[in-house]
C-alpha cells in the first residue's frame, strides 16, 4: 500500500469509515503485533495490548493531524501500552525489564516436525536475547533493526533524538553478540 | 590504512542509515581493511539471523475482538472535541482558564460585599439596641449594679410587680 492509499484511508476513517478503518488494521496489525510480541516475550500479552492499541487508534484517529504520520503514531500507542505493562507487573520493570517468555505455537508457521525443531530453537534463541536487554535498548532494535524503520522513525516514537537512537542500536547489538557468546555460543548466524 | 571507521558507523550503515555519500566512504574502507570487514560482517549476520525469524501473527479474531470493545464502550465525542479543539489551540485554552478564573474570583467578591453588608447591618441594630437596653428598668443594666436586690433573678425579684423581664414584657 503506498503512503498516498494510506493517507486516503486515514482521512476516510476520521470520517468514520469502519472499512477504511479495517484496511488500516490490517496493513499495520502484524508489525504492531510483533513489535509487542518482541517486547513482551508472551503471545497472549501482545494480543492483549494489540487490542487495546488498535482499540485506542480507532478512538484517537480523529486527532491524528498528519495522516503520513499514522505508523510512527500507532507505534507510539503501541508503545506506551507496552510500558504501562512494564508499571504494572514491577516498578523496576522499566530498567531491567526481564520478561518471561513463552513460546509461540509452532503449528502457526510450519507443520514439518523439523523445521518445528529448528524454528522453536531459533525462536527461543531470539527471544532470550531480546529478553536479557534493558527496555530501552530492546525498543531500539526492535524497531530499527527487525522491523527496519529509519532511525528518525525511531527516534520520533520513543522520543529520542536519532543520535541517540544510532548510539542505542549499536549498543544493543554489542549486548546482543555478547549474550550469543556467552549463552549460546553454538548458535549458527546465517551467511 | 589512517584510521578505522567507528562501529557505531558499520552498525548505522548495516541499517541503511548513512547517507549516499558517508555510505560510499564506508565500502572503500571496508574493502581495504579487514578488521573494519569483520566487524561488519559479524553484525551483518547478526542483523540477519533477527530479520529472518518469522513475524508471530495475530488472531485471526482480533478484529472482531476490537469492534465489540468499541461498540460496548461509551461515545468519547466529547472527549474527541477536548482533545481537537483545546489541545489544538492553547492560547484560546489559557484565556479560556483566566477567565473562568476572574469569573470565579468575580463571583467570590460579590458574595464578600453582600456579608459585609449584612454584618453591618447586624452591627447597626446591635448598636441601636445597645442604646435603647441603657436604661433603668433594663435587667441586665440593673444587674451590672452590684445591687443584690435589684438583679432580675434575686430571690427579690420574684414577684411580679418588682419583676423587671415582667415590667418589660408589660410595656
Amino acid at each position: 500500500m503506498s503512503d498516498r492509499e494510506i493517507s486516503t484511508l486515514v482521512t476516510e476513517a476520521q470520517k468514520g469509515d469502519r472499512d477504511a478503518f479495517r484496511l488500516l488494521y490490517e496493513h499495520f496489525v502484524r508489525r504492531i503485533y510483533n513489535f509487542l510480541f518482541r517486547m513482551l516475550g508472551s503471545v497472549e500479552e501482545a494480543e492483549d495490548l494489540a487490542q487495546q492499541t488498535f482499540l485506542m487508534v480507532l478512538q484517537q484517529i480523529g486527532t491524528l493531524r498528519d495522516a503520513t504520520q499514522i505508523e510512527s503514531w500507532i507505534f507510539r500507542i503501541a508503545r506506551n501500552e507496552v510500558y504501562q505493562k512494564f508499571r504494572r507487573k514491577r516498578p523496576d520493570s522499566l530498567e531491567e525489564s526481564g520478561i518471561e517468555l513463552q513460546k509461540i505455537p509452532e503449528d502457526r508457521f510450519h507443520s514439518n516436525p523439523e523445521e518445528i525443531v529448528l524454528h522453536r530453537e531459533l525462536e527461543s534463541v531470539i527471544q532470550k536475547a531480546l529478553s536479557l536487554l534493558p527496555a530501552k535498548l530492546r525498543e531500539v532494535f526492535i524497531l530499527g533493526v527487525v522491523q527496519e524503520l529509519s532511525y528518525s522513525e525511531v527516534a520520533s516514537i520513543v522520543g529520542r533524538s536519532a543520535l541517540s537512537v544510532k548510539t542505542d542500536v549499536y549498543r544493543a547489538r554489542c549486548q546482543i553478540r555478547d549474550i550469543l557468546k556467552k549463552h549460546y555460543p553454538d548458535t549458527k548466524l546465517p551467511d | 590504512m589512517k584510521s578505522h571507521i567507528e562501529d557505531k558507523e558499520i552498525s548505522a550503515y548495516v541499517d541503511g542509515q548513512l547517507g549516499d555519500s558517508k555510505s560510499r566512504l564506508v565500502e572503500q574502507h571496508l574493502s581495504v581493511c579487514p578488521e573494519c570487514s569483520t566487524s561488519h560482517e559479524e553484525m551483518r549476520r547478526l542483523t540477519k539471523l533477527f530479520q529472518g525469524a518469522e513475524m508471530p501473527a495475530p488472531s485471526s479474531y482480533l478484529w472482531s475482538k476490537i469492534v465489540n470493545q468499541a461498540n460496548t464502550q461509551p461515545s468519547r465525542k466529547s472527549w474527541r472535541f477536548i482533545n481537537t479543539f483545546w489541545v489544538r489551540r492553547p492560547i484560546w485554552a489559557a484565556a479560556a482558564a483566566i477567565l473562568i478564573f476572574m469569573g470565579i474570583l468575580g463571583e467570590h467578591r460579590i458574595q464578600m460585599l453582600a456579608w459585609q453588608h449584612r454584618l453591618n447591618g447586624i452591627e447597626k441594630t446591635w448598636q441601636t439596641l445597645r442604646s435603647e437596653n441603657i436604661q433603668e428598668d433594663n435587667p441586665f443594666t440593673l444587674a451590672l449594679t452590684g445591687d443584690q436586690s435589684s438583679k432580675p433573678f434575686s430571690a427579690g425579684r420574684l414577684s411580679l410587680e418588682s419583676n423587671p423581664f415582667q415590667s418589660a414584657i408589660q410595656r
